[in-house]
C-alpha cells in the first residue's frame, strides 16, 4: 500500500484532502499501467483522470481498505478497456492514430532530433502495439498486466474475480495468438529483407 | 520446429520486457489535479441536474395519474341530463308491456292509422 488505510478510510467518507493524498500516491503507478495498456502516451493523463473520477464516485462501495489496490487496478482495467473500445470505434484519422514512425517523421520535420535510443523505444512500442492489436481488448489488457506489468496469477485473480484455471486458459490462448502474429511479422520482415537484397544485387549487377 | 517455437517464445518475452522500458510512466502535467477536480465537479453537476429532471418527471407522472383516477371516480354531471340511460335501456322502455297495451288500444280506436302496424305484427 502506498498510503495508510486510515487515509483511504478518510477519503471514503468524503475528505477531499485524503482523496488528494491517494491520487498523488497512486498517480504515477496508474499512469504507467495505463500507458502500457493503451499504448498512446498523449491520452494517458485523460484515462488516468477517468480512473480517479471513478474512484471518487465509487469510494463508498469499497468494503474494506485492505482490498483497495486490486480494486483500483480493476478500475484502471475498466477505464483502459473503455478507452480501447472507443478508440476502435473512432475511424477518423488524427495525429494520434498515425504510426510511431509517422510521428517521428513529423517531429523530425518540426526540428526535433530523436536519439537512437528513443527511436529504438518507439520501434518497440509500435511493434508491441501491432502485436497486441491482434487480440481482443480484454486479452490485450490481461496480457499486459501479466507479461508487462508482471502481476502474479493471484493478483490477477483478485482483479478479475475469476478462478485460476479460467485465467490460465485465457492467458494461454491470448499468448498463442500474439505468438502467431509475432511469427507472421517475422516472416514478413524476412521476406521484405530478402526482396530488398534481391533488388540491390540486381541493380548492382547492371 | 520445437526449438523454433521456444526461441520465438523467448524473443516475445524479451520484446514484452523491453516494452515496459519503452513505455515509462509519463509525468503528470501541472494541471492534473485542478483538471481532475474540475471533471469531478462537472460530473457532479450533471448528475445533480439529471436527478432533478428525474424527480420532476416522476412528480408530473404522479400528478397525471392522480388526475386520471379522479376523473374516473368523480361522476360527470355535465352530461347526466342528456345521456342518463344507455341505448338498450331506451329501447327496452320503448317496448315495455304498458306501451304495447296502449298501442293495441290505439289500433282498435284508429284502425286506419294503425292497421299497417298491426298487419306487420
Amino acid at each position: 500500500m502506498l498510503v495508510d488505510f486510515e487515509v483511504v478510510r478518510k477519503a471514503q467518507v468524503g475528505d477531499a484532502g485524503a482523496f488528494n493524498l491517494v491520487v498523488t500516491a497512486y498517480r504515477r503507478r496508474i499512469m504507467g499501467t495505463v500507458a502500457r495498456m493503451i499504448g498512446r502516451p498523449e491520452d494517458v493523463e485523460d484515462v488516468a483522470q477517468e480512473v480517479f473520477i471513478r474512484l471518487y464516485y465509487s469510494m463508498d462501495q469499497l468494503r474494506s481498505p485492505e482490498v483497495f489496490e486490486p480494486w483500483l487496478y480493476r478500475l484502471t482495467v475498466n477505464a483502459s478497456l473503455d478507452y480501447l473500445r472507443k478508440r476502435r470505434r473512432r475511424s477518423e484519422s488524427r495525429m494520434a492514430d498515425l504510426s510511431e514512425q509517422q510521428v517521428m517523421m513529423a517531429d523530425a520535420a518540426a526540428g526535433t532530433r530523436w536519439s537512437e535510443e528513443e527511436a529504438q523505444r518507439a520501434k518497440t512500442r509500435e511493434m508491441v502495439d501491432a502485436l497486441l492489436s491482434e487480440v481482443s481488448e480484454n486479452d490485450r489488457v490481461l496480457l499486459t498486466l501479466k507479461e508487462v506489468e508482471g502481476l502474479s496469477l493471484k493478483e490477477l485473480q483478485s482483479i478479475y474475480d475469476v478462478n485460476e484455471s479460467a485465467l490460465k486458459v485465457r492467458l494461454f490462448r491470448a499468448r498463442q495468438r500474439v505468438l502467431k502474429a509475432f511469427a507472421r511479422s517475422k516472416d514478413e520482415k524476412a521476406a521484405a529483407n530478402a526482396k530488398v537484397r534481391t533488388a540491390n544485387s540486381s541493380s548492382g549487377g547492371k | 520446429m520445437a526449438r523454433d517455437h521456444s526461441e520465438l517464445e523467448r524473443e516475445l518475452d524479451s520484446l514484452l520486457a523491453s516494452y515496459r522500458d519503452a513505455c515509462p510512466a509519463p509525468e503528470a502535467s501541472v494541471g492534473f489535479m485542478p483538471r481532475l477536480w474540475e471533471r469531478i465537479e462537472a460530473r457532479q453537476n450533471t448528475s445533480w441536474l439529471l436527478k432533478r429532471w428525474t424527480e420532476g418527471f416522476v412528480a408530473a407522472a404522479a400528478a397525471a395519474c392522480l388526475m386520471a383516477f379522479l376523473l374516473q371516480v368523480v361522476p360527470d354531471d355535465a352530461h347526466a341530463a342528456v345521456y342518463n340511460a344507455t341505448y338498450l335501456e331506451v329501447l327496452a322502455q320503448e317496448r315495455s308491456p304498458e306501451n304495447s297495451v296502449l298501442l293495441d288500444v290505439a289500433a282498435v280506436a284508429y284502425p286506419d292509422q294503425y292497421s299497417a302496424d298491426i298487419g306487420s305484427k
